[in-house]
């Protein structure tokens, strides 16, 4: 699928869960957008979400070098479908919002790795903890929207994400799988 | 001389389904007070486990006994006490697939997939559904009540044919020959 330069518009970017109400964002349509995980226990997957994130993107294919991408994701919006296991998660062993209120991407270099491909490198920022992140990322387009999607696999420890008692691997797995959807406003110019 | 005592692995059956259930059932009742904690995410898939595992071994029980006729009841016997005898032991037999059936439908109705033995992913009964979860709890509750009720019963029955009528009936499913003393 091509992009038309001219009249484009998309994205990149990252991070944690699905969408929504009250989401922010320049340069995507936070309600049709969505930051999910799923994260393991005992085997068994479970997929969370995000209800509020902000952000700004500013993608055009063809000029790479002025795109970039920020995104903040409100870890007290996470989504887990048991408002006891958020409570837990929003807590002191897990992200620890009251400290730590958001989870960060920004993005150092945005690079092509093949026709609707792309990769954001960046700094994620979790629970005080800054690490180089790189992802990758699909463009299509959906009618006359541009929509990315992209998600990497992180290692909740490498953020001291479950603490204490969590840090038991077996009842919920160290690798988390995070996926994103950001529908992209149309860009002028470029 | 009629047979008197089941074959061995039919009170193999018997007791390791006895066992599983004197186990998951109290779990299952004190579980979901429990703070959450690693340790409540384990004990609830333990028990998911063990009522699985419940659900296969009834699979096979059903078809041993299908296959292995029980031993007769005491001669002289009174008619309701071999009809009610039977009902029981159906109705229970019954309940090993209906009470782990409706605690696997809940646990998917409550988004909870199921990876028995955390080796081979089941499929999910039913869609995710906070409402159906609600309905398939209080259902898995009541038979599991009802389950308990008809054991009580089983066991009681068991020990007055033991204990008050002193026949075989009991013996008949601790050991699968008499023992070489009587």
């Amino acid at each position: 699928m091509s992009i038309r330069s001219g009249r484009i518009a998309a994205a990149a970017l990252f991070s944690l869960g699905l969408l929504a109400q009250g989401s922010q964002g320049a340069g995507f349509v936070p309600e049709k957008s969505e930051i999910t995980f799923v994260s393991k226990q005992m085997g068994v997957e479970l997929q969370g979400r995000f209800r509020k994130f902000d952000g700004d993107i500013v993608f055009h294919p063809a000029d790479l070098a002025a795109s970039k991408a920020r995104i903040e994701v409100d870890l007290a919006s996470v989504d887990l479908g048991a408002a006891e296991s958020e409570a837990e998660v929003r807590g002191k062993d897990w992200f620890q919002v009251a400290s730590f209120p958001k989870g960060v991407f920004q993005s150092t270099q945005i690079r092509a790795k093949g026709p609707d491909h792309y990769e954001a490198v960046g700094k994620f920022t979790l629970k005080g903890i800054t690490r180089e992140l790189t992802v990758p990322i699909s463009v299509r387009r959906i009618g006359n929207q541009s929509v990315a999607e992209g998600g990497f696999v992180m290692k909740r420890t490498d953020y001291n994400i479950g603490q204490g008692a969590w840090a038991d691997p077996e009842a919920v797995a160290i690798d988390v799988s995070v996926k994103f959807r950001f529908t992209l406003l149309e860009m002028p110019g470029k | 001389m009629s047979k008197q005592y089941f074959s061995r692995p039919a009170i193999a059956l018997h007791w390791i389904i006895a066992l599983i259930i004197a186990v998951a059932f109290p779990v299952g009742l004190l579980m979901g007070d429990m703070p959450i904690s690693p340790f409540r995410i384990k004990v609830f898939v333990w028990h998911k486990w063990a009522g699985l595992t419940v659900l296969w071994l009834a699979f096979v029980r059903v078809g041993w006994r299908a296959s292995h006729a029980a031993p007769a009841l005491p001669a002289g016997m009174p008619a309701w006490q071999a009809l009610a005898s039977k009902l029981v032991q159906w109705l229970i037999y019954a309940l090993l697939f209906a009470v782990p059936l409706t605690g696997w439908a809940y646990s998917s109705a409550a988004g909870y997939g199921v990876v028995y033995l955390n080796l081979i992913p089941l499929p999910n009964l039913v869609a995710k559904s906070k409402d159906l979860a609600d309905q398939l709890k209080g259902i898995h509750e009541t038979l599991n009540w009802t389950l308990i009720s008809l054991v009580a019963l089983h066991v009681a029955a068991a020990l007055k044919h033991h204990f008050i009528d002193r026949d075989d009936v009991l013996i008949g499913m601790l050991r699968s020959r008499p023992a070489r003393s009587e």
